[in-house]
């Protein structure tokens, strides 16, 4: 009874340490042609593979100058895919939702740590590139800035 | 009166001499119609493509860059330009080439940022938008890439052995 025990005590200990907060960042800048690329939406995901679902690490938009920041983490047997995912409408015209482009962040820049020692800095890009193996996303949610959150209006 | 009398007698051709005369006119119209848009079609056009590339924080100096026009079906693809990235990294290129249909401009980086001891490098392709493709030898807009950080994973990054 012992020996069963400690057997299942050592198996336990083993995936506990194997299971660790995994943390990332990064920031860039993205441009329309000449101009920055405002209020864009860009998000941090931690892709799974098989039956663990995608992790919303972070999500934001650029700023007035196209420039973004990103950073989160979460808890994994393995080491996180880190993907940045960006939603534009960089010469997409008239078009419904927005051309999907995503990249991977280097495993150099994932962290076993609560916050990650550097940040990832994607450089500019010029979002009227054609990247590879774009997509399209037909809801975008926009940048609400003026929006209040809807529990001041009780507290 | 003999048998041959009395056969009306077609001289030369079955045809009126008018009917022949509209086809002909029918023919030159349509040749001269579409001759002029076969060689129009062939047409000169040209591109160019700059940018920064950087490996981290340093800049990726010696970097293989190259400018190609894809073509899709038996007609070859054409090296437009290429070059070595100096020694702040950056790059610029240009080129034009002769085409039927609208050139395809791709862009692409072959470089060792962050790749180790593995063997051949990482190959990056990126197409550049048509608003950037001028008619005639010289482009008038240059695309400019951007600052790129080469230990960025592409999407459809490849490797090229050689």
């Amino acid at each position: 009874m012992f020996k069963q025990l400690l057997l299942v005590t050592i198996a336990l200990l083993g995936v506990s340490e194997a299971l660790r907060y995994q943390s990332v960042a990064i920031k860039g800048k993205l441009l329309c042609g000449t101009a920055p690329a405002k209020n864009v939406r860009v998000k941090l995901w931690d892709e799974d593979g098989g039956p663990d679902p995608d992790d919303l690490l972070d999500q934001g938009y650029t700023n007035a100058n196209g420039e973004f920041s990103l950073k989160g983490g979460t808890t994994e047997l393995t080491n996180i895919d880190a993907i940045f995912k960006v939603y534009h409408d960089c010469d997409d015209g008239i078009k419904p939702g927005s051309r999907k482009v995503k990249f991977q962040i280097p495993n150099s820049y994932v962290f076993d740590a609560q916050e990650p020692k550097k940040t990832f800095d994607i450089g500019v890009l010029n979002l009227e590139t054609i990247f590879a193996k774009e997509e399209r996303e037909l809801i975008v949610s926009k940048r609400r800035r003026h929006l209040v959150k809807e529990y001041d209006f009780y507290f | 009166m003999t048998q041959r009398d009395r056969q009306p007698r077609y001289v030369g051709l079955r045809y009126k001499p008018l009917d022949l005369m509209k086809s002909c006119a029918l023919l030159i119209a349509f040749f001269a119609v579409f001759a002029p848009t076969v060689v129009f079609a062939m047409r000169q056009q040209a591109v160019a493509v700059k940018g920064i590339l950087l490996c981290g924080d340093k800049p990726a100096e010696g970097v293989q860059v190259k400018l190609w026009d894809e073509d899709d079906g038996p007609d070859p693809d054409d090296e437009l330009d290429a070059m070595f990235t100096n020694a702040d990294g950056s790059f610029d290129m240009k080129g034009s080439t002769r085409e039927l249909t609208t050139i395809d401009p791709i862009f692409k980086v072959y470089h060792d940022c962050n790749d180790g001891v593995l063997p051949g490098q990482r190959k990056i392709k990126l197409r550049i938008p048509t608003q950037y493709i001028a008619a005639g030898g010289v482009a008038k807009k240059v695309f400019d890439v951007g600052i790129l950080n080469l230990e960025t994973v592409f999407p459809g990054e490849e490797r090229d052995l050689l």
